[in-house]
């Protein structure tokens, strides 16, 4: 029997989420993003790589601590729910480029807007949702105009169709039009 | 009620290695419900953008709500003080920061958090993404020393000593989120007609 009904199964994750980022304000921080603990784990690499020396010990504090925590948490999720699956190109269309050397320039491209994205607004995504809730103005002019951007970009590419849905949509009628002959 | 009492900001709650051991608590919560929620799958990040994916654009919309909620409850019986101790935002550095957000999520689909996350799912595409995060530090750093804007055209916004000022008549953002509220609700309402 299910106890939350279908339609309102992501009130125990949203709730959660909110739980956890009040939680953080109350445990460690008013700036409940994480952007200190992805500078010292930059910088470190960024020495080593300078200096040619091996990544020196990371000053451990509560950042690097949820970081590292993330991650354990999404393998151990994934492995225990049967969601972990290996991906290694992003599923095509004709915008997405399906080739492994097409993913990788989109995801590069993708990180390294975002992290400037981040870097300018001075805060990761979640760290505006932390102040967001603390009704800071920036950050709810950063959420909208994150939304609104992303929004213009699908129109600008995808417009009145994804291009690769209307390929696919092509490629389907060619092969039903060749069985249909057979 | 009695109110409870505590000191607090930054970190005083806890003590260090208790804040190592939350914050480890909170990063696998986080981690599990990224990947549950399918924070890190890039084709619903893309329909999120779209408001497509009804599921996500309400889990984000009810974290959103609920924090709002769940911090008013907090100050009202003082577990958190309504003076909040974000820096002041600043708006041109908000909007331009938030359209290459959005941009970069079309691209690639990850945020920091998710693509750590993503990469815990096994999606190795989000290495691409952190590859690309990586690269982007050193780049800006960079540019800031090569670049400077002397003149002060970019103005603090207002950080409301009391949580109230937000809803003042003369905050930009309440305008902001009023207009965004109204255009999402049409959309929501257009594709359920359709």
């Amino acid at each position: 029997m299910k106890i939350v009904p279908e339609k309102l199964r992501f009130l125990l994750p949203a709730a959660a989420f909110a739980v956890i980022i009040v939680a953080t304000l109350l445990l460690f921080d008013p700036d409940p993003g994480l952007m200190r603990g992805i500078n010292t784990i930059s910088e470190c690499g960024e020495n080593s790589l300078k200096y040619h020396i091996l990544p020196g010990k990371v000053e451990m504090n509560w950042q690097i601590a949820t970081l590292s925590g993330i991650f354990i948490g999404a393998i151990l999720y994934s492995i225990f729910s049967g969601k972990f699956k290996l991906e290694t190109t992003f599923s095509g269309n004709a915008l997405d480029f399906g080739g492994i050397w097409r993913s990788a320039l989109c995801g590069i491209a993708g990180g390294f807007l975002v992290m400037c994205a981040v870097m300018i607004s001075g805060n990761s995504i979640w760290g505006h949702i932390g102040n967001a809730v603390q009704l800071s103005s920036g950050s709810w002019i950063f959420l909208a105009s994150t939304l609104f951007a992303g929004m213009a970009t699908l129109l600008l590419f995808a417009g009145n169709g994804d291009p690769g849905e209307k390929a696919g949509r092509k490629t389907n009628k060619r092969k039903t039009s060749t069985g249909s002959r057979k | 009620m009695t109110s409870i009492s505590l000191v607090f900001f930054p970190g005083a709650a806890l003590s260090y290695n208790w804040q190592i051991v939350a914050g480890a608590v909170s990063g696998i919560l986080i981690g599990a419900l990224l990947v549950k929620c399918s924070f890190c799958d890039r084709s619903r990040i893309r329909n999120l953008l779209k408001l497509a994916d009804r599921d996500l654009v309400a889990t984000l919309a009810g974290m959103l709500f609920f924090g709002l909620i769940l911090r008013w409850a907090a100050c009202r019986y003082n577990i958190l003080p309504e003076n909040c101790g974000v820096s002041a935002g600043r708006a041109l550095n908000s909007i331009i920061g938030g359209i290459l957000c959005g941009v970069g999520l079309y691209l690639g689909g990850f945020a920091p958090l998710s693509a750590l996350a993503g990469v815990g799912n096994g999606k190795l595409t989000a290495v691409w993404a952190i590859v690309g995060m990586l690269i982007a530090l050193p780049v800006l750093q960079w540019c800031d020393e090569k670049v400077s804007f002397n003149h002060n055209w970019n103005k603090a916004l207002p950080v409301g000593k009391v949580s109230w000022d937000f809803f003042d008549s003369g905050n930009p953002a309440l305008y902001a989120v009023v207009a965004l509220a109204i255009v999402l609700l049409t959309l929501a309402l257009r594709r359920n007609s359709n």
